[in-house]
């Protein structure tokens, strides 16, 4: 179902975790939640759930005003990020326990309850582990147990809270892979929250980025790649090196160098005199020492090559330290070797107010 | 693991132990037992078989009947109310709480006794209405309760705090209502300790004497616990009847130790 968050305010005591929100979620969507820690992303996710009530502003899920409803009545299947197992109940028992809750009018037959049991754990692939434990699963299985047990309910909007945050590299990407198939077969409106952006980037239709308790940046994953909105953003995304420029009437000028204004990108409201100014790691060309084409002169410190890229830590003088992305081809053929000296060329440089 | 025993300073150490352990705790206790049947068999019978004996024991069950289950509620309402909720005046209900154990039983036993005694605070508004507190048995359950009101509840917040309200925050997410949440995963997730300090509860409600013996007047048949029964005989210089009545107390409390190392063997 869709889910309409409109001008949604939650304090504790003096801190604002979620400041006049206002968000939609369309049905079937695949929603991410972003943001650092502290963002208000885990409180946003718990107010829509029920398990937390707003101060302020209303709650929607499918056309219905939900603002006062509790957790049950919503009926929205929540995945914790410890997964809170039952850990005296076995996982059929896990996954059944929606449903012998359930008022007796409302209550599927115990034949209905077996198989649609029986059906969760083919999906979450658990077969033949219904009688085992929590303690006796790993922490992968536990997670889909904890799914497994949220959909059991047929939830009309599921949410997961750090899905994948205490699980280890390689199940988390099997896991994020499985989580979008899942997502697929079954179109159930889900948001899960994450401060891993990689995490949200594989596996989002669409991502909202948080920040001190309000939305910085929403879009899908391609639009949030590559047009970041905000000094946040540039910060948040990583790999982003950070410059003091001057402006001049709409001229923009780099330690003293006018930077071509065709590299410029100048965001509304940046006023004459100093401002902040962004580069991506992989929006820098790297020149040959002394080429004309040089803004900036830097020295290689470190070379890390991956797959088809090198990653390069290059010096800039006075301790500071800044990182390019190129191919790996380009890097090979520039013939430099750590401590080299190197010219460096922005060719997009993002502009906003100083701060 | 313990480290080797092989020095000679670690040997005499464990002897030390082990002989101090054998002289405070072993020897009295068989001496209870070897006391009680000093005179055999049928004259420990005939001792505990003796009417006042027979009411002391029955009182004392009746008391730990009451007690047992009023502090295992409170214990739980008290522990939800600190480990789930932050309210002012939670820390200082974590220590109220204590109050019962850093106080003397003999100063709980007056307090209630300046409480509801003929010269008390309450006691003659509620002489008034005909009820005695004083000097029976409401006042030996009243006094008990507050002795043993404490156990439940430390055994339950530090648990409750480590454990956290997500696992019942997903209960209620899946539907269920307050009640289930509470009988179908808080309560399990709690058992054995809230079994650990019922255990300790009743344990101490039946072995009470100091506050106890300054409520209940000591009526002999109707009044007197077991402790006070057993100091009784003994001050009738009757040493067996007094053995005879301790050897139960006795009994009870090794039957307190292994339930509570069965307790916490299946705790972990």
């Amino acid at each position: 179902m869709s889910i309409l968050i409109d001008h949604v305010s939650r304090r504790f005591e003096t801190f604002a975790a979620v400041n006049d929100l206002s968000l939609e979620v369309a049905e079937g969507e695949l929603l991410a939640l972003l943001g650092p820690s502290g963002s208000g992303k885990t409180t946003l996710l718990r107010l829509i759930a029920g398990l937390d009530f707003p101060d302020a502003g209303r709650i929607l899920i499918g056309g219905r005003d939900a603002t006062h409803l509790s957790a049950g009545e919503r009926r929205i299947g929540f995945v914790f990020q410890h997964y809170a197992l039952f850990r005296h109940m076995t996982v059929r028992q896990n996954i059944d326990f929606g449903m012998r809750v359930m008022p007796a009018a409302r209550r599927p037959a115990m034949a209905e309850r077996r198989a649609r049991v029986e059906r969760l754990l083919a999906t979450v692939q658990l077969d033949g582990l219904g009688d085992r434990f929590p303690a006796q699963l790993s922490g992968g299985q536990r997670q889909r147990v904890a799914l497994a047990r949220a959909l059991a309910i047929e939830p009309c909007v599921l949410l997961l809270d750090e899905p994948f945050g205490a699980l280890d590299a390689a199940v988390r990407r099997d896991l994020r892979r499985w989580l979008r198939q899942l997502h697929d077969e079954l179109p159930v409106t889900t948001i899960f929250v994450t401060h891993d952006q990689e995490e949200a980037l594989e596996v989002a239709d669409r991502i909202v980025v948080m920040n001190a308790g309000r939305i910085e940046q929403s879009g899908t994953p391609v639009e949030v790649e590559a047009a970041p909105a905000t000094a946040f953003m540039y910060g948040f995304l990583g790999g982003a090196s950070r410059f003091d420029v001057t402006v001049a009437a709409g001229r923009v000028s780099l330690a003293g160098r006018p930077l071509p204004p065709e590299a410029v990108e100048l965001t509304a409201g940046v006023a004459d005199g100093p401002a902040t100014g962004f580069v991506r790691a992989h929006e820098f060309r790297l020149l040959p020492a002394g080429d004309p084409a040089s803004l900036l002169d830097a020295r290689v410190s470190h070379v890390v090559t991956h797959g088809g890229t090198a990653r390069v830590e290059l010096a800039l003088g006075a301790g500071r330290t800044i990182e390019a992305e190129l191919p790996r081809a380009a890097w090979e053929s520039l013939a430099l070797a750590p401590g080299a000296p190197v010219g460096l060329r922005p060719e997009r440089v993002a502009v906003f107010p100083p701060g | 693991m313990p480290a080797a025993t092989d020095g000679l300073g670690a040997r005499l150490l464990i002897a030390a132990a082990l002989l101090i352990a054998l002289v405070t705790l072993v020897v009295p206790l068989a001496l209870i037992f070897a006391s009680a049947f000093a005179e055999g068999w049928a004259a420990y019978v005939a001792n505990i078989m003796q009417p006042d004996t027979l009411h002391a024991v029955f009182l004392t069950v009746l008391t730990a009947v009451i007690v047992v289950p009023v502090n295992m509620v409170f214990g739980i309402a008290t522990a939800w109310a600190v480990a789930r909720y932050d309210f002012p005046g939670r820390k200082l209900m974590i220590s109220l709480i204590e109050i019962p154990f850093s106080v003397s039983p003999i100063v709980a036993g007056t307090i209630y006794l300046f409480l509801y005694g003929q010269q008390g605070l309450l006691g003659p508004t509620l002489q008034s209405w005909g009820v005695q507190v004083m000097f029976s048995v409401p006042a030996i359950v009243l006094v008990s309760l507050f002795v043993t009101a404490p156990f439940v509840a430390r055994e339950l917040i530090p648990l409750m705090q480590a454990q956290g309200s997500e696992d019942e925050e997903a209960a209620l997410s899946l539907g269920a209502s307050p009640w289930q949440t509470f009988r179908l995963v808080t309560l399990p997730n709690i058992r054995w300790a809230l079994l650990y300090g019922a255990v300790l509860t009743n344990a101490r409600a039946m072995g009470e004497f100091g506050a106890v013996s300054v409520v209940s007047g000591s009526i002999r048949g109707q009044t007197n616990t077991l402790p006070l029964q057993i100091e009784l005989l003994f001050n009738d210089f009757n040493v067996v009847g007094a053995f005879a009545a301790a050897s139960t107390l006795a009994l009870i409390a090794v039957a307190t130790l292994v339930l509570k190392f069965l307790l916490e063997r299946h705790a972990q």
